[in-house]
């Protein structure tokens, strides 16, 4: 009976000390883990607010299936270092009604931090931002991407993200032909 | 129809490029994959449809998403699957993307004159020549040349100059191919304009007045004589009365004054609002402002402007003390956030002057002495596309 009773007690501390705890621990895809504030984590990310609300938060580590282990760090790192500057993911997306609002431009230090990823990781990156529901951080990895198509020939697209051009011939002079003014060189 | 047949299962092809490569490696004698090794480099071709629209969101010129369209089937896949939506938000999204103006000369062929951007550098002539409008026929009906009524959509409207019934045609500089016959007619007497469909309890018949300009929902905005304004909506046909929050009678006043309106695109009240519709009435000497509060439909008096010839002389390189009054002044141009007003001293010099639309701060535009004879400076936009070709493999 006092066994029983002493592990009912323990328990119940360590729900509570589960409960007071100020990060949360999630866990990649290929089984690390990273530690997050609890604080910046709800306030940045809609799906990690969620599950922090609805208790369902791992102390071993939240398994976050869909996202890598470089990914993750991005996650966390982006939440822990610059949490203090950005407001809410919820206020954000409040604010931003699609017809009205142009984008938000990124700040300096966001910038900064995805100009040092490589293409690999940022695409990563937006896709995990997505998952979690991180609308500031989708808005500062989209700025990015786009970043690097504004300006561009086909052919300069092509080579800043490798890919292929697969048209036929015959496609792609219909193309040129349909908005040829959109091909000058200038 | 076109759009809806597409169909193309890109990664399917991406994946049986990536067998063939494996096959390869293995007739090379290479180590192929193994499932342990780390997942090949992310390319941007893994990301999903649905991001790549966000991203293409953002590109801000219809140039940009033209062009990357044309990069690969993948990218024009996820613009084009989203059916005409995609193109009509990235539309609305952004500011449109000027590329130079329209310019009425007296006496003198309409002048394309090239904006160039400060991130790309351009070349200027080359656009110009791409641009202009030599290649018209002249008037029929006069021989004067045309002049620039109105841009929209990557169009220009062009009448003759000569009073009277004018000749209107409208041209497609970019394609330089279709020149079409105007769809509306001026009213009989060649002053004011006549609409076809009215309320049956409208009892204004006919309106006698100018455009005064395009609100930012494209709406078109006509300054009466009779010193107010109305608007006609562009899909419906129908007339309305904006209620200003002033009264001009110029039938009962006294002293006869200039009333003229203009409409002009200025920012937003702050910098995540869109663009908003005003209008600049000159009326006399003096400037006023109005805007539109977004979705309420209320215009508000923002600025007044009393004496623009006292103010103007105040200026840094203003015209000088003993030009006395500036007469003739006219908003020539009014879409990117910024009105031009030209205007004619006592001593016949030609001044322009532009207000930004937030500060409403008057400055003196340095200019060569061939924009001083300017009668209308119009914004040529590139037009988003309504719609992209979809590839039929």
């Amino acid at each position: 009976m006092e066994v029983d009773k002493g592990k009912g007690e323990a328990e119940e501390t360590r729900k509570v000390a589960e409960a007071d705890r100020d990060t949360v621990t999630l866990k990649s895809s290929d089984g690390k883990l990273f530690e997050v504030s609890k604080e910046a984590a709800a306030r940045l990310s809609t799906v990690l607010a969620g599950m922090i609300a609805g208790g369902s938060i791992d102390d071993n580590g939240t398994d976050l299936k869909q996202i890598g282990s470089e990914a993750l760090e991005n996650v966390v790192d982006y939440c822990n270092k610059h949490a203090n500057s950005i407001p809410s993911a919820a206020l954000i997306s409040s604010s931003i009604s699609f017809n009205t609002a142009p984008f938000k431009e990124p700040e300096e230090w966001e910038r900064k931090f995805v100009d040092r990823l490589s293409h690999d990781a940022l695409f990563d990156l937006v896709e995990a931002a997505n998952f979690l529901g991180m609308e500031r951080l989708l808005d500062v990895t989209c700025h990015k991407i786009s970043e690097m198509m504004k300006g561009k020939s086909p052919d300069q697209i092509r080579e800043v993200f490798n890919i292929k051009n697969d048209y036929t011939k015959e496609e792609l002079e219909e193309i040129r032909q349909e908005l040829a003014w959109a091909f000058y060189d200038d | 129809m076109l759009l809806l047949l597409w169909s193309s299962p890109n990664r399917h092809h991406r994946t049986a490029l990536l067998q063939i490569r494996e096959t390869d490696a293995v007739r090379a004698g290479l180590p192929i994959q193994s499932s342990m090794d780390p997942p090949p480099p992310k390319s941007i071709l893994d990301v999903p449809d649905d991001l790549l629209r966000l991203i293409f969101l953002r590109l801000d010129s219809p140039l940009w998403l033209i062009r990357t369209a044309s990069t690969c089937k993948q990218f024009r896949h996820a613009i084009v699957s989203a059916g005409g939506a995609f193109l009509r938000l990235a539309a609305t999204l952004h500011l449109p993307a000027i590329v130079g103006h329209y310019d009425n000369h007296r006496g003198r062929r309409v002048m394309f004159e090239p904006t160039s951007p400060s991130s790309a550098p351009i070349d200027v002539g080359r656009r110009r020549r791409r641009l202009s409008l030599d290649l018209l026929p002249r008037p029929p009906t006069s021989s004067s040349e045309w002049s620039v009524a109105d841009c929209h959509g990557g169009l220009v409207l062009l009448r003759s100059q000569l009073d009277g019934m004018p000749d209107l045609i409208v041209c497609d500089p970019l394609t330089r191919r279709g020149i079409q016959a105007c769809v509306f007619s001026s009213a009989a007497d060649g002053y004011g304009w006549s609409f076809p469909k009215r309320a049956a309890n409208d009892a204004d018949d006919y309106y006698s007045g100018d455009v005064a300009g395009r609100g930012v929902d494209g709406s078109i905005y006509l300054g009466l004589e009779t010193g107010s304004v109305k608007i006609l909506d562009s899909a419906s046909l129908q007339v309305s009365k904006v209620d200003l929050p002033i009264h001009v009678d110029t039938h009962t006043s006294m002293i006869p004054h200039t009333s003229r309106f203009t409409v002009v695109h200025g920012a937003g009240p702050d910098p995540a609002s869109p663009a908003s519709t005003s209008i600049i009435h000159l009326r006399g000497e003096a400037l006023e402002f109005f805007r539109l509060i977004h979705g309420s439909g209320e215009w508000v008096l923002e600025h007044i402007i009393q004496n623009l010839s006292e103010v103007a002389r105040k200026l840094p390189d203003g015209p000088p003390e003993k030009v006395l009054r500036l007469t003739e002044v006219n908003v020539i141009a009014g879409e990117a956030g910024t009105a031009v007003l030209s205007a004619t001293a006592r001593n016949k010099t030609s001044w322009l002057f532009s207000v930004a639309m937030d500060t409403k701060k008057l400055q003196v535009v340095p200019t060569r002495e061939t924009l001083r004879r300017t009668r209308g400076i119009f914004a040529y936009a590139l037009p988003w596309p309504r719609f992209l070709r979809a590839c039929r493999s």
